[in-house]
């Protein structure tokens, strides 16, 4: 009695006293050095609270009697305390600053398995399963670390084990005391789990290659779009993002050069890959949020389970749940950023504009008589702006914003016990575009449920969606800057706009005249029963059906603007007439594409380990996928003045319509066998059907083995004593995929299609639907899939403790029996398939390459820091083409690169007349007399003194870049962080004659270069030839090697820079963490090509943001 | 108890899967599979509106400027001789304008194009005569056989005019299976074949007659017409003589080809064909009565034509925007594509008894001229045009029908000083709307090329005054006095004149031999009139060339004469190109 109000007034004392010392504690880690020998307990607790600010809590009587000699240094307050108490039966929490200490009695002792898990730093550990031998009883550690399992009348316990991911597991014998366990972090990381093809590996036992991206990894980029958020990540995969338009495509992705979208994958079940349709879920419609991990399947061994569909590699994605420790968590993730283009091009002012324009028409023959020249009336005009109805001065950018902008919010829930689990989260995105009306709002919204119906059966139900929204004015503006001069007037002096022929780029600007909306929604239903065999261990099954149900209404409204023009007779500004009713109408297209994707799969799975060395697993499933489309869609046009913005309302309809059905069966197995943690065995098969290929050439299978061996791991490299060394291991796989193409259903069928545009119109004039074939390509019964045979080898390397690592993964690759559409020299024109070449099974090509990852991390005091550089090379060539014997040698394709463009060999400009003179070759068919000083000069390669296109040659098209390399870092001190992601490319070209000409349909758009950095008398030495009109076919602007143009770049893809509040500080509220980042993007390019952005050109420009990032967890 | 929850969900399972009729499908269910349609009268009907839809898009031009999609462009032939020109800029930047300057790329690439769709619809009509016997119904299957052939025949024909001698198709083939090379076909079997495909195409359509709702379909005399258009190509003179047989008959065959030609048309003649009168005898109602030929679908003169759509749309149905891209910017027109020459204008002849008067051309002209050309101060829709430049204070202004429509900057007015009149539907609107377009057909033969045609055969014959008497027929009915005598310029300005605009007169430019002289423009520029008035002085009349550097802008070499066959077409089969042609 008299104790605990002793401790009553102790606590009360020390808790005033503590106000005074609030500040003391923002050190989140304190560490504590002691000396004593032989001191009464109380004096050495004294001693602590002295080097501390922790105040201690105890019973004098309850330790009077107890000695101590301790000598620690520089060690956290949870260690000291447990030194301090050594085996007296004695109990400590640490809650704040206040150290508890009490007596423990030994009945009670007995009773429960309790205790505290901390870090190496000294903070508890949440998460850490807790199982004992003898009772199998567990538990798992809350927020404070704590622990308590209380032991069965009966049952006893004699070892505990202690395990967390990421921390070498430990075993610590119970005598009856609260056990005080710290654990270490793993360095190795070797055994992360790692999400396979239909199952989970320990990342150790890996033989196959496989690159892993963790969820916050992931958060640190400013984008809401999950596919963006993936570039630089990981050395073998290839992110180019070629748009900044939120509305706009997803980056084009590839792994390891493979051209193609890789086969997307999301908990399990394939969504995305070649030749699916519109409204499959592809990475930009889920939730960053709600990632767990992504998964790079890389090689043949790794991606061998998906079969036909993973000739392109696979991305698999795993989406969070819960871990069901009892606790309920609240996360909250906020950003905001600001988005500016990177670089726009720039454009000349209306009268440098005029001036160059009649420079080049004085040098385009073929367009006199069809432009007109600025007369030096009209020159003087716009250079002084004096007829401003007439001439303007714009810039089409001038009127776009400034910048856009990007939010999003998610907020998750998840919490349950070991036998009810939920997460349930959701997510908002906006991101608004450079002019009005475009933007992307995007929901998503999950609701995952895993029970333990029995012991041995349960169900996890997860429930997911999306919703999104697309909105775009109906033509994009960025490009329709190129449509029209500087000098045309967009709008009046008073605001009218005016009639470019009747239409108005600014009309797109401002969001008038109608909108292009695209709501799409992803449902998505999937349930999984799992059985586990009573009476085999290790033997469990399940079932599992998915339902995607995906929609998207696509719906085009557009509508009258009343543009103005200027009376020729009466120079009166007057209402165009073809801009408004009834010469102009409103019209409404909607679109709506449905998706139903079936998946029917059941499975058995093993995992055991024999005689403790042997550990044996095993898989076998099969699955049905069916993947039905239809499309509908419905035109009302000629509507005519207000008019409800919906389909149906109109008299005259157009509809029109589609439906398909795309069906797989598979048949998957796997083995793999371990011996010892140091040998590793792994074979693979799947059986696909696939329903684009004759019955007789339908079902094929595609098995792979790989195999690894973990140096380290054998007696001889424990026994080796260097500290340099830490970790070996080499990796070795081969493996087959299929890729059935990009090809239709059943196109071993001829199908025909009612149309009316081979419709004909007799007598009356009503059109009759003519019937056609419609095949893209004509069948071939005898086509099979295309087969992929991959080998890797790997070898992953540690140094010093693995705190730098290395990994080095060498691969190459046949493709063979590719599908192709047959060259014309091997099928006729004549044949009268009028350009849809049946697909047959030629050419082989071999790829190879290699990817290297070399990381580094370290903590030196309080700094934390790693730094990961990956580099990625590939190259490939043809290596078979079917007969090639009827084209001559430069047309071959055995031999040369896969990837090529077929370009004419450029030799520079013409710098003088005399030089055209002299030269012998007819380059343009009329003696050279239509070539003039400042054109490209091309080589005749077939030495017959002409350029034709016998002399084009074939050019590796590097538009796939073969060298990749990116750098991650990341920086911590204390609560600071800064982490950053540069990402280049070289070898990366790109074609760029048709930016360069000058040839629209409407009035070209010179940019300054053309000014100042085209071949003139005076600038003999520029950089492009002379500005004139062209057509296709003019001089300039055909396909060559001038035009080959490096866009070799680095960008810093992302900067944070960011706090993380100590959890010292938000222990007594209910917040667990507060972390707080400013996020840039994008924010600075280098790159070979100068006047306009690498990745986006003329396009979209690629996006700049600045913003902030807020996340908070309870 | 936890056991039978497995079995349960394994019982619901093996039904989900067995609730599937078979494993796969095996069937695209949103497409017509190919046995179902030989025999289904229904599908046969869709089936051969394609041969028909693929021999001529008629008014229906596409001029794509965009890279990418130039090879599908489809022009006017006409813009290639020298009757009219396309006064739009841009489309010079078209494959058309690079075919008018002889650019071989796009030559090329139209070769291929034209070689890949004639093949494609022989590969169809090939198909379907494969399938002969499967045909149902005795009446049905004449006419559909009586269709096949003849477009056999005319697709052989098609190719034959553009490529010289070529692969005579006659079977489906499929090169994976069947390593099977065609040789190039000499003049000689060219010849032979078209005729014997017509006339068996004639045999089966003899006594086909057909309703209202199927006019327009082939008929007999369309085959007799492919006939005697077979024997007349034939007679041309640049095929006589020839070192390659499939360039031309080695020897001079053009006298047997005309008597065959004459048989022909002497057997043509014999059917109901005759010219559509024109009753009224004011100009204005001569004008109106010779316009309404052809606007009048599949009339008593009609022989083929291309049938557009009445249902006014050009994007889903086969209409065409001929007025809406012919029309003057006065009218709201902005590409002047169909603008009359010149050189056109001066072919049209006087009415008895007036001279010729510079200072005022366009007076008592033949009614043609009125009908066919849109000239300064003619009345058109109500409006008097005025395509001249008016001088005030020594400064030249366009009047409105040579002032861009808008504030475009590409708004085309014409360059020729001419707007078209022939063709053109007066109460056609005028407007972007795809759903109100023009449906007028084009015709490609009618009965007034029979008569001129035998008018040419007659001469070469020596039967002057035959000759005579058909051309006085023609001239008869558009109200122009008698000819008394005949001679060959007469006769081929007589064709210039009434065939104007029309596709022969294109391919007479070749037939005759006269392609390289009449569409090059160093020795045929295109000329354009320009007029300008002033407030008392007398209006002025200048004829120029139209362009500056006209030999840049037309120009045809004597090989154009036969376009080049697809260069894997040449390597498959191992024949031989035609001359000068280099990959």
């Amino acid at each position: 009695m008299f104790k605990n109000k002793l401790t009553v007034v102790l606590l009360l004392l020390l808790f005033f006293s503590e106000l005074g010392l609030a500040q003391s504690s923002k050190e989140k880690v304190v560490r504590i050095s002691i000396e004593a020998k032989d001191e009464p307990m109380s004096v050495v607790l004294k001693k602590i609270e002295q080097a501390s600010h922790y105040k201690i809590i105890f019973t004098y009587d309850e330790i009077q009697n107890y000695k101590v000699t301790v000598s620690v240094k520089n060690k956290p307050i949870n260690e000291v305390i447990r030194t301090v108490i050594g085996n007296y039966p004695l109990a400590y929490k640490v809650k704040n600053i206040f150290v508890t200490i009490y007596a423990i009695k030994p009945e009670e002792a007995q009773k429960k398995v309790s205790g505290v898990v901390i870090d190496n730093n000294g903070e508890p550990m949440i998460g850490v399963n807790i199982l004992t031998d003898k009772a199998g009883l567990m538990d798992v550690t809350n927020i404070d670390g704590e622990f308590e399992i209380n032991i069965p009348e009966g049952q006893t316990v004699e070892n505990v084990f202690f395990s967390c991911i990421g921390q070498k597991k430990m075993t610590v014998a119970y005598t009856g005391k609260p056990l005080y366990v710290t654990m270490e972090d793993d360095t190795k990381q070797l055994d992360e789990l790692v999400v396979v093809g239909y199952g989970v590996q320990k990342k150790s036992s890996l033989t196959s290659s496989i690159e892993i991206i963790k969820s916050e990894d992931l958060l640190k980029m400013p984008t809401a779009n999950l596919s963006q958020a993936l570039v630089g990540q990981v050395a073998g995969l290839s992110v180019i993002t070629t748009t900044g338009d939120p509305t706009g495509k997803d980056p084009k992705m590839s792994i390891r050069g493979i051209v193609g979208e890789p086969l997307l994958v999301i908990d399990g079940v394939p969504r995305f890959g070649t030749n699916t349709s519109d409204s499959e879920t592809r990475l930009s419609d889920l939730n960053p949020d709600d990632i767990e991990s992504i998964s790079i399947l890389k090689d043949g061994a790794a991606a061998a389970v998906y079969g036909a569909r993973a000739a392109r590699g696979v991305i698999l994605v795993t989406t969070k749940r819960s871990a069901g420790d009892n606790k309920i968590h609240i996360n909250y993730r906020g950003q905001y950023n600001l988005q500016k283009a990177t670089r726009f091009p720039e454009f000349l002012n209306a009268y440098d504009f005029a001036k160059l324009f009649n420079q080049a028409l004085s040098v385009s023959p073929s367009f006199d008589g069809k432009y007109f020249p600025y007369t030096d009336a009209q020159l003087e005009q716009i250079r002084t702006n004096s007829a401003p109805n007439t001439y303007g001065n714009e810039n089409l950018f001038d009127y776009l914003s400034d910048h856009g902008s990007l939010m999003t919010h998610s907020l998750s829930l998840n919490g349950g016990s070991k036998d009810v689990k939920y997460y349930i989260s959701g997510g908002y995105a906006n991101n608004t575009g450079l002019y009005s009306g475009v933007s992307r709002d995007r929901y998503n919204y999950s609701i995952k449920l895993d029970v333990n119906l029995s012991k041995s059966l349960s169900l996890s139900m997860d429930v997911t969606g999306t919703r999104s929204d697309n909105k775009n004015t109906s033509y994009s503006t960025i490009d329709a800057a190129y449509n029209f001069a500087p000098t045309q007037l967009l709008q009046y002096p008073d605001g009218r706009l005016t009639s470019l022929d009747g239409s108005n780029p600014l009309i797109a600007v401002r969001g008038l005249g109608g909108y292009v909306q695209n709501k799409a929604r992803i449902n998505s239903t999937n349930l999984t029963l799992r059985y586990a065999f009573p009476w085999l261990n290790g033997l469990t099954a399940y079932i599992r059906t998915v339902f995607d149900n995906n929609s998207a209404r696509i719906k085009t409204y557009s509508s009258p603007v009343a543009l103005y023009k200027t009376n020729s007779t009466t120079g009166e500004i007057e209402v165009d007439s073809k801009t408004i009713y009834p010469q102009a109408n409103i019209s409404l297209t909607e679109n709506e594409q449905n998706l139903d994707n079936r998946l029917l799969e059941a499975g058995l799975n093993f995992d055991r380990i024999f005689g403790e060395k042997h550990n044996v697993t095993g898989l076998l499933l099969t699955n049905y996928q069916s993947t039905q489309n239809r499309y509908l869609s419905a035109t009302n046009s000629s509507l005519s003045g207000e008019y409800p913005e919906v389909i149906g309302t109109g008299a005259t309809g157009i509809i029109n319509g589609i439906e398909s059905k795309t069906e797989r069966a598979s048949v998957v197995g796997r083995a793999t066998y371990g011996y010892d943690y140091k040998y590793f065995f792994e074979g693979n098969f799947r059986v696909d059907g696939s329903t684009k290929f004759d019955p007789d050439y339908r079902w094929q299978i595609f098995p792979s083995f790989s195999a690894s061996w973990v140096v380290t791991n054998e007696p001889f490299f424990k026994n080796w004593k260097q500290p340099v060394l830490s970790a070996i291991k080499l990796r070795a796989s081969t493996g087959w995929l299929g890729d059935d193409g990009n090809i239709d259903n059943y196109s071993y069928q001829m199908k025909y299609i009612y149309t009316k545009n081979y419709g004909y119109s007799f007598g009356t004039g009503n059109t009759g639907f003519g019937v056609i074939p419609a095949t893209e390509a004509f069948p071939n019964v005898n086509l099979k899939m295309e087969q992929r045979h991959d080998y890797n080898l790997a070898m992953d390397l540690g140094f010093w403790d693995n705190r730098f690592s290395f990994t080095y993964e060498y691969y190459w690759r046949y493709r063979t029996n590719m599908i192709t559409q047959v060259p014309a020299y091997l099928y006729p024109p004549s044949a009268g398939v009028g350009g849809r070449y049946p697909y047959v099974n030629i050419g082989e090509v071999k790829e190879w390459g290699w990817d290297v990852t070399l990381s580094h991390k370290n903590t030196i005091g309080h700094i934390k820091y790693n730094i990961d550089l990956m580099v990625s090379k590939m190259d490939n060539q043809v290596l078979d083409w079917g007969d090639e014997s009827s084209l001559i040698e430069g047309k071959q394709r055995k031999g040369k690169s896969y990837m090529t463009w077929t370009l004419y060999q450029a030799d520079g400009l013409f710098r003088s007349q005399e030089e055209i003179d002299n030269y012998k070759v007819d380059q343009d068919g009329y003696q050279n007399t239509t070539l003039m000083p400042g054109d490209i000069k091309y080589v005749d390669m077939n030495g017959d003194d002409k350029i034709t296109e016998q002399d084009m040659v074939y050019v590796k098209n590097s538009s796939y870049p073969d060298f990749s390399f990116s750098v991650k870092t990341g920086f911590s001190y204390k609560g600071f962080f800064v982490n950053a992601i540069f990402q280049g490319l070289k070898g990366f070209n790109q074609q760029l004659n048709e930016i360069y000409s000058l040839y629209n349909s409407s009035l070209p758009k010179f940019q300054n270069y053309h000014l100042y950095d085209s071949w003139t008398d005076d600038n003999p030495n520029a950089k492009y030839p002379r500005v004139q009109f062209s057509s296709v076919n003019s001089n300039n602007r055909r396909a060559s090697t001038f035009w080959i143009q490096e866009c070799d770049f680095i960008r810093l893809r992302s900067l944070n820079i960011g706090y993380s509040l100590p959890t010292s500080w938000l222990k007594s509220s209910k917040i667990s963490s507060v972390n707080i980042a400013l996020q840039g993007g994008n924010l600075f390019a280098w790159s070979t090509l100068d006047n306009v952005d690498p990745e986006s050109l003329r396009g979209y420009p690629v996006q700049r943001s600045y913003g902030a990032s807020l996340s908070v967890g309870f | 108890m936890k056991k039978n929850n497995i079995l349960l969900v394994l019982v619901v399972l093996v039904g989900m899967l067995s609730s599937c009729d078979t494993f796969f499908d095996d069937y695209a269910e949103d497409k017509l599979p190919e046995d179902k349609i030989w025999t289904d009268p229904q599908l046969l009907d869709g089936y051969v509106l394609p041969w028909y839809r693929g021999i001529n898009n008629g008014f229906s031009i596409y001029m794509p400027t965009n890279a990418l999609i130039r090879g599908l462009g489809r022009e006017y032939l006409p813009w290639y001789a020298d009757q009219m020109a396309v006064s739009k800029a841009e489309w010079y930047s078209a494959a058309y304008g690079d075919i008018l300057k002889s650019d071989l790329t796009e030559m090329k690439r139209r070769a291929l194009s034209l070689w890949n769709s004639y093949y494609e619809q022989l590969r169809s009509v090939n198909l379907l005569l494969q399938h002969e016997k499967d045909i149902p119904g005795a009446d049905f299957k004449k006419r559909v056989l009586g269709e096949a052939h003849f477009f056999r025949a005319y697709y052989h024909y098609l190719l034959w005019r553009q490529y010289g001698g070529v692969l005579i198709t006659t079977e489906v083939y499929d090169p994976l299976t069947n390593a099977k090379k065609t040789p190039r076909a000499s003049y000689d079997e060219m010849v032979n074949f078209i005729i014997a495909e017509a006339t068996l195409a004639q045999s089966y359509l003899e006594d086909v007659t057909y309703l209202a709702e199927d006019k327009g379909r082939i008929t007999c005399g369309a085959a007799m017409m492919l006939k005697a258009k077979t024997y007349m190509w034939a007679a041309g003179a640049h095929f006589q003589n020839q070192e390659k047989s499939y360039l031309g008959f080695t020897t001079d065959r053009s006298a047997e080809m005309l008597e065959k030609a004459r048989l022909t048309y002497d057997e043509l003649m014999k059917l109901d064909y005759s010219l559509v009168p024109i009753t009224g005898t004011t100009q204005s109602d001569i004008v109106k009565g010779y316009r309404a030929i052809f606007l009048t679908k599949n009339s008593q003169e009609s022989i083929l034509e291309v049938q557009h759509s009445n249902d006014g749309n050009y994007s889903t149905g086969f209409g065409h925007k001929l007025d809406r891209e012919a029309a003057s910017p006065y009218f709201g027109g902005v590409t002047a594509a169909y603008t009359p020459t010149q050189n056109h204008v001066d072919e049209y002849g006087m009415q008895k008894g007036y001279t010729y008067n510079a200072q005022d051309p366009y007076k008592n002209r033949d009614y043609r001229f009125y009908a066919n050309i849109l000239y300064d101060s003619c009345t058109y829709r109500g409006h008097v045009m005025e395509i001249h430049y008016n001088k005030v204070n020594g400064v030249e202004k366009a009047a409105v029908d040579l002032t861009p429509y808008g504030e475009s900057a590409t708004a085309a007015v014409t360059k020729t000083g001419y707007y078209l009149g022939k063709f053109v539907d007066e109460a056609q609107s005028i407007d972007n709307n795809e759903t109100t377009a023009s449906k007028q057909n084009y015709i490609i033969w009618r009965y007034a090329e029979v008569l001129i045609d035998y008018a040419e055969i007659d001469f070469k014959q020596g039967r002057l005054g035959d000759a005579l008497d058909k051309v006085n027929q023609i001239r008869r009915r558009a109200h122009m006095y008698d000819l008394d005598a005949i001679s060959w310029e007469a006769i081929l300005n007589e064709r210039r004149v009434e065939m104007a605009f029309e596709e022969t007169t294109y391919w007479d430019l070749l037939r005759y031999n006269m392609a390289s002289q009449k569409m090059s423009g160093a020795t045929n520029p295109v000329k354009a009139m320009k007029i300008v008035k002033q407030d008392g002085k007398p209006t002025t009349y200048t004829v120029s060339n139209m362009d500056k550097y006209p030999s840049r802008v037309r120009l045809y070499r004597d090989f154009q004469y036969y376009y080049p066959i697809p260069w894997d077409e040449i390597r498959y089969q191992n024949i031989e190109q035609n001359p000068e042609w280099v990959e």
